[in-house]
């Protein structure tokens, strides 16, 4: 026969497997997602005023800035309204390079969701046992109980942010190539007509003209 | 010389710059820039400082204008512009290449232009205009339009 103890210490041992194997069903969401991410550079004559424009059209839209600076502004756009967001930025000037890119969060937000629930799970059969529990037991069971207290937060804020970098699409303008270096005058073309057109001489000409 | 001379002699002429043999190569230079009396083949300047080039370099090796607008945008970009748009282009009958690049020129980012065309003699005839980025767009059409009007 075993001890209440041995029984107590079997169930933590199983409770804590079932911990580490999240429920694959949980894992597979309705529908793939992915984070959605954009960065161009966008040329105006006035910075300042297109980037007010831009924070208008943000808060119209359920959105927000979240950095600014003389240089860039960052906003966080709803997804849906993405492609019309970067329609109206586009509209304000000439757009020199764009990149838009896409992260998979599907994968991990189903992992945590799952692991979110194996731990409620842990804790409410922790919370049976407490009840059950002699004294002497008692004090382990609640240091389980806090330390899945614990961890059932941190995933909570983890999937909270996941959820939002899904909802939320980041888009970056800069008014400007942050990479200020100059691109090579003379290269190592094997022909020489090549090798003499860039902008530096070409300007330079103009500028020591007669 | 006789009347039938003087008569044969127009009509050589008339044939010579029918069929091109006493054609010039003509350059335009976009609408409301000025040009460098002195340059040759042409160099002009706007108001705001875009500048615009026409220069003429031997094509050697001798390659069609496909084998150009590789080579040229290859290296173009290898060595750091960054490429905004190209397309072909025809000036007067002859097909080009224009090809469009930033780069960033001191403390301002500046738009850079390059057209290559192969004229008849296998000579590359080669165009380039740069300016800041807003000014340099307020002239594009003009840029573009000049480039389609030269003749060589």
């Amino acid at each position: 026969m075993k001890s209440r103890s041995g029984w107590f210490m079997e169930a933590v041992f199983v409770l804590t497997i079932l911990i580490s194997i999240p429920s694959i069903a949980d894992a597979i969401p309705a529908k793939p997602s992915a984070a959605i991410s954009s960065r161009m550079i966008l040329k105006v004559n006035d910075p300042d005023r297109t980037a007010d424009l831009l924070v208008e059209k943000a808060a119209v839209m359920g959105g927000y800035f979240v950095e600014r600076t003389n240089g860039y502004i960052k906003f966080k756009i709803p997804a849906g309204e993405l492609e019309a967001f970067l329609q109206f930025s586009t509209d304000q000037g000439i757009v020199l390079t764009r990149e838009l890119n896409s992260a998979d969060v599907f994968t991990g937000l189903g992992e945590k969701k799952s692991r979110l629930k194996s731990k409620n799970q842990v804790k409410a059969q922790y919370l049976d046992v407490l009840k059950t529990a002699r004294a002497d037991a008692v004090v382990m069971v609640e240091e389980e109980i806090t330390t899945l207290v614990q961890e059932i937060e941190t995933l909570q804020g983890e999937i909270r942010m996941l959820e939002h970098r899904l909802a939320f699409s980041e888009v970056l303008i800069e008014f400007s190539f942050r990479d200020r270096s100059v691109p090579t005058v003379h290269g190592h073309s094997s022909f020489p007509w090549l090798n003499t057109v860039n902008i530096t001489d070409l300007l330079k000409e103009f500028q020591y003209d007669r | 010389m006789t009347d039938n001379k003087w008569y044969a002699l127009i009509c050589l002429l008339l044939l010579l710059s029918g069929t091109g043999c006493l054609a010039q190569q003509q350059w335009s230079t976009p609408a409301g820039f000025a040009v460098y009396p002195d340059e040759k083949p042409l160099k002009s300047v706007s108001p705001d400082g875009v500048v615009y080039r026409v220069k003429v370099a031997p094509n050697k090796p001798p390659a069609a204008l496909p084998f150009w607008k590789e080579a040229l945008k290859k290296r173009m970009l290898d060595v750091g512009y960054i490429f905004q748009r190209e397309e072909d282009i025809m000036a007067t009958g002859k097909q080009g290449y224009v090809l469009e690049l930033v780069a960033p020129v001191g403390a301002k980012d500046y738009a850079y232009l390059i057209a290559v065309f192969i004229d008849d003699g296998d000579d590359l005839i080669i165009i380039e205009s740069a300016g800041e980025i807003m000014r340099f767009n307020s002239h594009h059409e003009d840029i573009i339009s000049a480039i389609r009007t030269n003749k060589f």
